[in-house]
């Protein structure tokens, strides 16, 4: 079973994992996205990430029913969490299993990217004298 | 909000007048959605159909 969730708690990554795991799959790949504390040499003191949250879902499930018929995948779980996150604090967690590694690991390469181009949650990140909306793929 | 258009607009003509009456939102990418789905710019807008206007995404 898929699963694609908004949460503003904290992600427990291997419950992500096990739930998306099918009997009949050899592997899954799992991403965990985290806040980095240096980005683009400035220092980041925590971000803040808001969604477009019934719009969010909807990408992410059409993200992941795109990812099955270009990858040799079954399930997927993307999780993304949302408000206030601290330095070092998962921020999204996608899962893809597969019956054989390699098609997992392209469909969690390209799933991240759609995720990051197309899904509406956007992240401020706020420094000691400062902060800025980070605008865009790419940029980050 | 609530928006006032001719009916049978298409969402291309909707985005266009709420641009147009907030300038502000021109110094931004902008991205358009009808009910919480990409728009494409055809789309005819019926009362109760939810418009949205925002800047690139950048989740992950």
């Amino acid at each position: 079973m898929d699963l694609f969730e908004l949460t503003t708690e904290p992600i427990d990554i291997g419950s992500v994992a096990r739930r998306v795991v099918p009997p009949e799959c050899g592997a899954t790949v799992t991403l965990d996205g985290y806040v980095r504390k240096f980005t683009r040499g400035r220092e980041t003191l925590y971000l803040v990430y808001e969604a477009y949250g019934p719009m969010a879902l909807k990408e992410m499930g059409k993200l992941i029913d795109q990812a099955r018929r270009k990858f040799e995948i079954a399930n997927v779980g993307i999780v993304h969490r949302v408000g206030r996150l601290e330095i070092g604090e998962t921020s999204v967690v996608i899962t893809v299993a597969a019956p054989h590694r390699q098609a997992a690991f392209e469909a969690c390469d390209w799933l991240i990217r759609e995720l990051k181009r197309a899904v509406p949650i956007w992240k401020k990140e706020v420094y000691a004298d400062g902060e800025a909306w980070v605008g865009g793929e790419g940029s980050n | 909000m609530e928006l006032d258009i001719d009916p049978d607009s298409t969402s291309r003509r909707a985005f266009q007048k709420i641009v147009a009456e907030r300038p502000q939102l021109s110094a931004y990418k902008l991205h358009f959605a009808v009910n919480q789905e990409y728009a494409e710019g055809g789309e005819i807008i019926r009362e109760g159909d939810e418009l949205a206007v925002f800047t690139p995404v950048s989740g992950g």
